[in-house]
């Protein structure tokens, strides 16, 4: 009793299903260059309508977080209709700092009109340099000379007197005044003599008395002019100080007023000007000092007089540009936020209001932002940096030491900027979910999400579109041009990325690759166009740099280091598929499963699980296929069976439930004791209701098995099983086509348990007859009745334990 | 006994180094003269001072303090220490090696035994010119330059 030729026959893919090929293209529609644009859009219609929506409804928190896998042209759509809608937006405002002079570590913002900063600070610059020439020239000019040497005079004066009646009157009484290194001795004199106290004794007691006295108020007198001193100082230098500022606003002034007159609408502007004025007449002194410092490095550049009254530009728009659009590579803090940077001078780090730089949410004010998410949150206090701008709205240029408060050296703490920017996150889909989990403000700042699709339908439409992408990526990268069945090849193989027959990749950064690799090979045969030969050619090439773990594999196998039998017969052994991802490449190979099974307690071992090799997926799937095994057959008895079930010479990790069905086949076989064909390899899932379920790599797990089989030498025994659902993603290689063709290789779909039991052991599964026993000699037959014969000795084998 | 010619420095409390010094390098002939300078002490000071009541008025806050022998005294060995040391870094820098003579007011009849040509040369500031010592100086018989602060002028 054995499966028929017939039933092999149905349940084997025809050839036209193992890869669905692609139509011949209209030429004449893929060229229109209307389609070609809107070519780029392909597949994304609902993140095309998410963008649009975030883009355009400027509310609070209404930013955009954009998923999609790396290289789906996430970064170019999102430029492209940010840009669209940048022109229709105003052009924003332009921003500087300017020194604060009430508090010059607190910088100040000046808002302009678009346009109008670069202007302003010309216009400074020009006033500044005017200036520079105008207040020295108006303290040489010889009315200030006369003026200063009038006071000068007047302060001389005035001292002299003080000492002048002071002298004449100690004189007269017979006094001088001596000079010691810190201060003055009054002494009585006689004959241009100081007296010593010899001297003085001799004097009448009158005399002496008289001269004590005197000397004791003239000391008194000498102490309050002492004490008047510094007032006169400071009288006479008012004065100076008065003069320098009247001459200095006579210099400035005329210059001052003629730039207001350009900034009457703007009040900030105008506020800031007459600082300045204020500024530049107080410090009057500054502005004339032509004598060199004692130490020469103390020199100052002449310039930096003027430099509190520069103008720090930190955001420049033209009032004929749309609004700005601004991606950010490295949104490190500093380039995300701002900065101040500080100069080195002497030792020390100085810094000031023109050494404040914005950051990329300045440049992006009024405009659009991009931001790769998973940089942001790589880079340090950026994320919280982000957040905080977009709730308070403004940007606070401040380094992250000071924001956090570490540090407590004064340093600027620039005015605040208002911001009213749209951000776009750029990122994969689970650092979405992750963000959108864990960071509860995260939901109220990205409302808007934008989920590219990985692929799409591949229906005629879709496909006619697709060639247009594909054209529209040849002219942009400037590839030759591709032949009609190279563009059909590409289209073929886009399927074959999507793991789908019916659908087709959007992962645009992998199709370039292709088109550019395929030009290349084009290129080295001088060929004008690229044919169908040179996308072959670049798949292979692209599979051989990257095959070397798949080739040690099919050699260890050829060379029975990996024991993988693809002939003869086995108890207990089946040839499952395993696909492994190495970076962006996947290949499939087989892996042998091994099953065995005793008298036991209904129990199935995954020894993958057990030794912690095997993922929670792979145990689900064995912890099924035991359920279904112990509802399908002697449903009326205890399951007294002990299975386990490996995956021998694996000494990595395994996950999926995708051998499930192999597993069961294994066991089955075990129980039954009816051996399993090598020649043919068993993919998919199973329920524990039998029915075999869709796996993933079926592509890839077909190609390995054919590969280890082509080694060895195809014969036509060797095929492979997959689930009946899996057609569809069936996309093989023309190899494998022709081998199929010519009978050498069969590719089984199943939908059920039974089939594939049936295929793999050459014996009909067999069901029930009229709801009872399973045909006789049948697979299942075997198992229930091993399965009731384990019963039955484990009810003897308690009843003589019972009994002893 | 070779000759050298002798440039005698008169300095005191008051005196204008760096002017007087200046007079002397502009005299030095490259003959290697000898530099003497002789520090004239005010005696005036060590009198008042000796006087019971008398009171040193600070110059900076007009405050008022003892002026008594020990203070006299410390300000003159104090003032004598810097003209000393001044002199020396005047010194060291035109490379001469001036001797330096300390004098009390009523020792300069001593000064006449420093002058021994009429080739050597005097230099004093003009304050000495309203000092008793000054008449001693005018009997002199060698050259004699007077230097102010601002100017210098020859007798």
């Amino acid at each position: 009793m054995s499966v028929g030729l017939e039933q092999s026959r149905t349940l084997s893919v025809p050839v036209e299903h193992l890869r669905r090929a692609c139509q011949p293209l209209a030429t004449k529609a893929r060229q229109s260059a209307k389609e070609l644009a809107a070519a780029s859009c392909l597949g994304q219609a609902r993140a095309v309508e998410a963008l649009r929506f975030g883009l355009q409804l400027d509310r609070d928190g209404y930013n955009i977080f954009v998923l999609g896998p790396l290289g789906s042209h996430r970064h170019v759509l999102v430029e492209e209709l940010a840009r669209e809608r940048a022109k229709e937006r105003d052009v924003p405002d332009d921003w500087c700092y300017v020194n604060n002079f009430a508090n010059p570590d607190r910088p100040r913002a000046l808002r302009m009109p678009p346009g109008k900063g670069a202007e302003f600070r010309s216009e400074m610059s020009a006033l500044l340099e005017e200036i520079r020439l105008a207040i020295p020239t108006a303290f040489e000019a010889d009315d200030y000379r006369n003026q200063l040497k009038a006071l000068e005079g007047e302060s001389q004066r005035e001292v002299q007197a003080l000492w002048k009646d002071l002298n004449k009157d100690a004189e007269e009484h017979g006094i001088t005044m001596l000079q010691t290194p810190t201060g003055y001795v009054l002494a009585p004199v006689r004959d241009g003599k100081v007296l010593d106290d010899d001297d003085f004794q001799k004097l009448p007691a009158k005399e002496r008395k008289s001269i004590q006295a005197t000397i004791k108020r003239l000391s008194n007198e000498l102490k309050t002019r002492i004490e008047s001193l510094p007032k006169l100082h400071k009288q006479y230098h008012e004065r100076i100080r008065e003069l320098d500022q009247e001459v200095t606003a006579h210099a400035v002034t005329v210059l001052i007023e003629d730039i207001k007159k350009k900034y009457l609408q703007l009040p900030d502007v105008l506020e800031y000007l007459d600082d300045v004025q204020r500024d530049i007449i107080e410090n009057a002194k500054a502005f004339r000092t032509d004598e060199a410092p004692v130490l020469p490095f103390l020199a100052r550049d002449p310039s930096d007089l003027f430099a509190s009254y520069e103008v720090n530009l930190v955001v420049s728009n033209e009032s004929d540009t749309p609004a700005p659009f601004v991606y950010e590579v490295n949104p490190s803090y500093p380039n995300l936020i701002g900065k101040v940077e500080y100069r080195a001078e002497m030792g020390a780090l100085l810094t000031d209001f023109r050494m404040v730089r914005g950051g990329a949410l300045l440049q992006a004010n009024g405009g659009y932002l991009v931001l790769d998410a998973h940089r942001v949150l790589a880079r340090p206090f950026v994320w919280e940096a982000l957040k905080q701008a977009l709730f308070a709205k403004k940007v606070s240029i401040e380094s992250p030491a000071e924001s956090l408060g570490f540090v407590s050296t004064t340093s600027l703490k620039p005015e605040p900027i208002p911001l009213d920017i749209k951000v776009v996150l750029v990122g994969e889909r689970w650092l979405f979910y992750l963000m959108s989990a864990y960071d509860k403000e995260f939901n109220s700042l990205f409302k808007v999400v934008a989920d590219f699709d990985d692929d799409l339908e591949r229906s005629a439409d879709n496909v006619r579109v697709y060639s247009n992408l594909i054209m529209q990526r040849i002219q942009e990268k400037d590839l030759l041009p591709f032949k009609d069945a190279a563009i059909q090849r590409v289209i073929e193989e886009r399927a074959r990325h999507a793991d789908d027959s019916e659908r087709l990749s959007t992962h645009i950064q992998s199709l370039d690759d292709l088109l550019v690799q395929a030009d290349y090979w084009a290129r080295q045969r001088s060929s004008a166009d690229v044919d169908t030969d040179d996308i072959l050619v670049a798949l292979r090439g692209r599979e051989q740099r990257l095959s070397r773990v798949q080739k040690r594999i099919l050699d260890a196998i050829q060379r029975d280091t990996l024991l993988i039998d693809t002939a003869g017969e086995c108890v207990g052994q089946i040839n499952g598929l395993s696909v492994m991802q190495l970076g962006e490449f996947r290949f499939g190979h087989p892996v042998r499963i091994t099953a065995t099974t005793r008298l036991g307690n209904g129990d199935v071992v995954d020894i993958e699980r057990e030794v912690e090799l095997g993922g929670a997926i792979h145990s689900k799937g064995v912890m099924i296929l035991a359920a279904a095994l112990a509802a399908r057959y002697a449903r009326d008895t205890p399951l007294s069976l002990h299975g386990s079930v490996v995956f021998e010479q694996s000494y990595g990790g395994v996950d999926g439930d995708s051998a499930s069905v192999a597993e069961l086949c294994a066991l089955l076989s075990s129980i039954a004791d009816i051996p399993v064909r090598q020649s043919i390899a068993c993919t998919g899932s199973v329920n524990q209701l039998g029915r075999v379920q869709a796996v993933g790599g079926v592509n890839e797990k077909i190609e390995g098995f054919f590969e280890t089989c082509r080694k060895r030498g195809l014969d036509g025994s060797h095929a492979v099983i997959i689930p009946a659902d899996n057609i569809k993603h069936l996309m093989l290689r023309e190899d494998i086509i022709e081998a199929v063709a010519a009978k050498q290789f069969t590719v089984y779909a199943v939908r059920h348990i039974d089939e594939a039991v049936a295929l793999l052991t050459g014996v009909p599964a067999g069901t029930r007859v009229n709801g009872g026993e399973f045909e006789e000699g049948s697979v299942n037959r075997k198992v229930e009745d091993q399965l009731v014969a384990y019963a039955r000795k484990r009810r003897e084998f308690a009843e003589s334990a019972g009994a002893g | 006994m070779e000759y050298r010619p002798r440039i005698l420095l008169i300095v005191t409390e008051r005196s204008p180094l760096q002017r007087l010094w200046e007079a002397v390098e502009e005299h030095l002939s490259g003959t290697g003269e000898e530099v003497v300078a002789l520090y004239v002490k005010d005696e005036r000071w060590r009198r008042a001072a000796s006087l019971p009541f008398t009171r040193e008025v600070s110059r900076v806050s007009g405050s008022h303090r003892e002026f008594t022998p020990q203070r006299a005294a410390q300000l003159d060995q104090d003032t004598v220490s810097q003209v000393r040391s001044r002199l020396g870094a005047l010194a060291i820098r035109a490379e001469l090696q001036p001797v330096f003579e300390v004098l009390a007011e009523h020792e300069v009849s001593r000064i006449r035994n420093y002058v021994r040509v009429e080739e050597d040369l005097l230099v004093i500031s003009a304050d000495v010119r309203s000092q008793p010592m000054y008449q001693e100086l005018t009997q002199l018989s060698c050259r004699t330059v007077c230097v102010d602060a601002e100017e210098r002028e020859y007798e």
